[in-house]
């Protein structure tokens, strides 16, 4: 009897290790972690008529795959994960609870839809997944949340950046705002009317531009209108250069000034508008010039072409994937080996005045999750972007004032 | 009348002949087959792609490769006939069938172009000057009015094609009743081959219209035929007058409000008006109403 009973405890005793055994492990694991490898996924617009914004997937995955060529990082090499979304909001949270439901990603990198990433924000929370996204809409990172980042400067920022130099450096006093009819247009027009209200200003025309507009006529109609001595392009590459063509043909192109937000600064808008069209246009940004000497560029362009080379490397949103992924390998080094999520959100958050991505400056902290508050000013000479201005920025105090506001 | 307002006008209807001449096509081949070809868009962004590889060709001219775009453009539509519409038609499809099959072939040229030629945005060449003609205070552009041109003399074309010859009256019969021009005679799979041949390659001159305003990339025809297809219902999709009609009210109805109005709302206004058209008159403005015997 005494046997039997000795023997149970003893079954019941090794069971009892196996179990703790088998948990322990299963405690310290990250979820997408392993010894050598890191499961990073993204959600990209791969298909369907907007399909051309994959270069952002691109651009992360070509990073991605240099840093594994150099040994990855802490020993772990990055294993890059894309689902297409098709620029579809449901398309992109069902990618995004794949990738961390089925996939199992440690986090995420480059995902630069608007809509789908603000619809999976109170997901990503939840699972604490941490996503570095290349999204510059403001309420992505206004109020901070603590999963969720981005690289490039929020439209609001912009907006006010874009509304200051307008005014200050100029001298606009009749400012028609021309602003694409989503997220970002909106933010920039309401940061630029923020602005300009401080100096007594306020639009002489506001021209929405539809994303199904087949031109953009009537727009420019509207602005020529309003007599303008400047024109805040709140829109990207794909509607500048159609308003500055109707522009030309009712004679307003050369009656103003032209001030473009960051997401038109690329060869694109000049290729689109035509030979001559651009000539004068003012264009903001936030990264150097897709054709820059720097050796950063140099080695994206390098990198981005030996593993995608159909692709254009005098890409801006390619650039934008590489940056993402830059910060994201960033945190990941700053988090050391025994990586976990909130050693990684830790990590981030430690990084200030960074300028080791392709961004002017990346800084993070524990109510700060928009990397970049730096714009340049460049201006179309002889029909290349030209840098006239370095990089520049609002304090954070007036910033904040702003946002708070 | 003030030159803004003019101006508008002329605006609208440069965008309104767009419409209409994207969407010509699509109306030829539902009022012959009663297919509703939502493709049509992405056949003239396929053949505005051809056209583009055969412009960069040194070799050949640019009014060859015009020409050989209008012939790309009627095989395309005689294969599409040939490898699909015919074999469903055949096994009896239903008006769903057809339907699933164009999306279908939406959705492939869409990835195949992108695939093809990339998904970034390409200047296409000139193949119509920039130049304006200033009249008054109004600016009118040759594009706008190559468009308007082109549109009218097609239109013309289209409605002499069916009252005066042998292939247009057979494409009439066979609309009226299939059955019965079928008892006549009329070779139902020839007639249909030529119309889809033929509304393809007006297709293809759309496409080389429109990338004179839009830019070329593979979703360069999406709100161009979404709005055609609105005007040609409006206007009512048995008339080729109204389809006309339709197009060119909704191009200036789109500039008026947006210059008067709203640029924010010039499209929900737009379609709203539509709506509230379509209520009163559910065939549309010149449209033939349907009566069915009890």
């Amino acid at each position: 009897m005494r046997r039997t009973g000795m023997k149970t405890w003893t079954l019941v005793f090794c069971a009892a290790m196996l179990v703790l055994a088998l948990s322990l492990p299963a405690a310290a694991k990250t979820r997408g972690v392993t010894k050598d490898t890191i499961l990073v996924g993204s959600y990209q617009t791969l298909s369907g008529p907007a399909a051309i914004v994959a270069a952002v997937g691109r651009g992360a995955d070509a990073y991605f795959k240099m840093v594994n060529e150099r040994g990855g990082i802490h020993g772990r090499k990055i294993k890059f994960v894309i689902v297409d979304d098709q620029l579809q909001v449901a398309r992109t949270v069902a990618a995004v609870k794949k990738l961390v439901e089925q996939e199992g990603v440690f986090g995420l990198a480059a995902g630069m839809n608007t809509n789908g990433t603000l619809a999976v924000v109170p997901y990503l929370q939840k699972m604490k997944v941490p996503s570095i996204t290349g999204v510059s809409a403001t309420e992505c990172t206004f109020p901070p949340r603590k999963y969720i980042f981005t690289v490039r400067p929020v439209s609001f920022v912009e907006g006010l950046a874009l509304a200051k130099y307008a005014v200050e450096h100029l001298k606009a006093k009749r400012i028609a705002i021309a602003y694409m009819d989503d997220g970002m247009g909106k933010d920039i027009t309401r940061a630029a009317k923020q602005v300009m209200a401080t100096y007594g200003l306020k639009p002489v025309a506001e021209a929405a531009l539809g994303m199904q507009d087949v031109d953009y006529a009537s727009q420019a109609l509207v602005i020529k209108d309003s007599k303008p001595d400047l024109v805040l392009l709140a829109c990207s590459f794909r509607q500048t250069p159609k308003l500055l063509v109707e522009a030309k043909k009712i004679g307003l192109l050369k009656q103003t000034k032209w001030l473009g937000a960051t997401v038109s600064n690329t060869p694109i808008t000049l290729r689109m508008a035509g030979k001559g069209t651009c000539e004068g246009v003012y264009l903001a940004g936030s990264m150097p010039a897709v054709d820059s000497p720097d050796p950063k560029c140099v080695e994206f362009r390098t990198y981005f072409h030996k593993y995608y080379p159909k692709e254009n490397v005098y890409s801006i949103l390619g650039m934008v994937g590489w940056a993402s992924a830059q910060v994201f390998a960033e945190g990941l080094r700053r988090a050391g080996k025994d990586l976990t999520v909130e050693g990684f959100v830790k990590a981030l958050e430690s990084i200030k005045n960074w300028k080791g991505s392709l961004m002017y400056d990346q800084t993070y902290g524990p109510n700060r999750r928009d990397g970049d508050r730096y714009i340049r000013m460049c201006q179309v000479k002889n029909d290349k972007i030209v840098e006239i201005q370095g990089f520049f920025t609002l304090s954070d105090k007036e910033a904040e004032k702003y946002i708070k506001h | 009348m003030r030159p803004v307002f003019i101006q508008t006008i002329v605006n609208g209807l440069a965008t309104g002949a767009i419409y209409a001449l994207t969407v010509m096509g699509l109306v030829m081949i539902y009022k012959t087959t009663h297919v509703l070809n939502f493709a049509q868009g992405e056949k003239a962004m396929l053949t505005t792609f051809i056209a583009f590889s055969l412009m960069a060709t040194p070799a050949i001219p640019l009014w060859a490769a015009v020409l050989l775009t209008l012939v790309a453009g009627a095989l395309i539509g005689t294969f599409v006939e040939l490898a699909f519409v015919r074999h469903v038609r055949a096994r009896g499809a239903t008006e769903g069938t057809y339907i699933l099959i164009m999306l279908g072939l939406f959705l492939s040229i869409q990835g195949v172009a992108g695939y093809i030629w990339g998904n970034d945005f390409k200047p296409f060449p000139r193949i119509i000057s920039a130049s304006t003609i200033k009249l008054g205070g109004v600016v009118i552009s040759l594009e706008a009015l190559s468009i308007l041109g082109v549109t009218f003399v097609l239109m013309l074309m289209l409605y002499l094609f069916f009252q005066k010859t042998r292939w247009g009256l057979a494409m009439r019969a066979l609309n009226e009743n299939l059955t019965t021009a079928l008892l006549m005679g009329v070779r139902a799979n020839r007639i249909f081959l030529i119309t889809w041949g033929i509304a393809c390659a007006m297709a293809s001159i759309a496409g080389l219209m429109v990338v004179n305003i839009t830019y070329l990339h593979p979703g360069m025809m999406l709100p161009v035929i979404l709005k055609a297809l609105a005007g040609a219902i409006l206007g009512g999709f048995d008339s080729y007058p109204g389809v006309m009609l339709g197009c060119l009210l909704v191009g200036v109805m789109e500039s008026i409000i947006g210059v008067y109005i709203s640029t924010e709302l010039k499209m929900v206004f737009a379609f709203a008006l539509i709506t509230l058209v379509l209520i009163v008159r559910p065939s549309g403005i010149m449209g033939k109403r349907e009566f069915k015997k009890v």
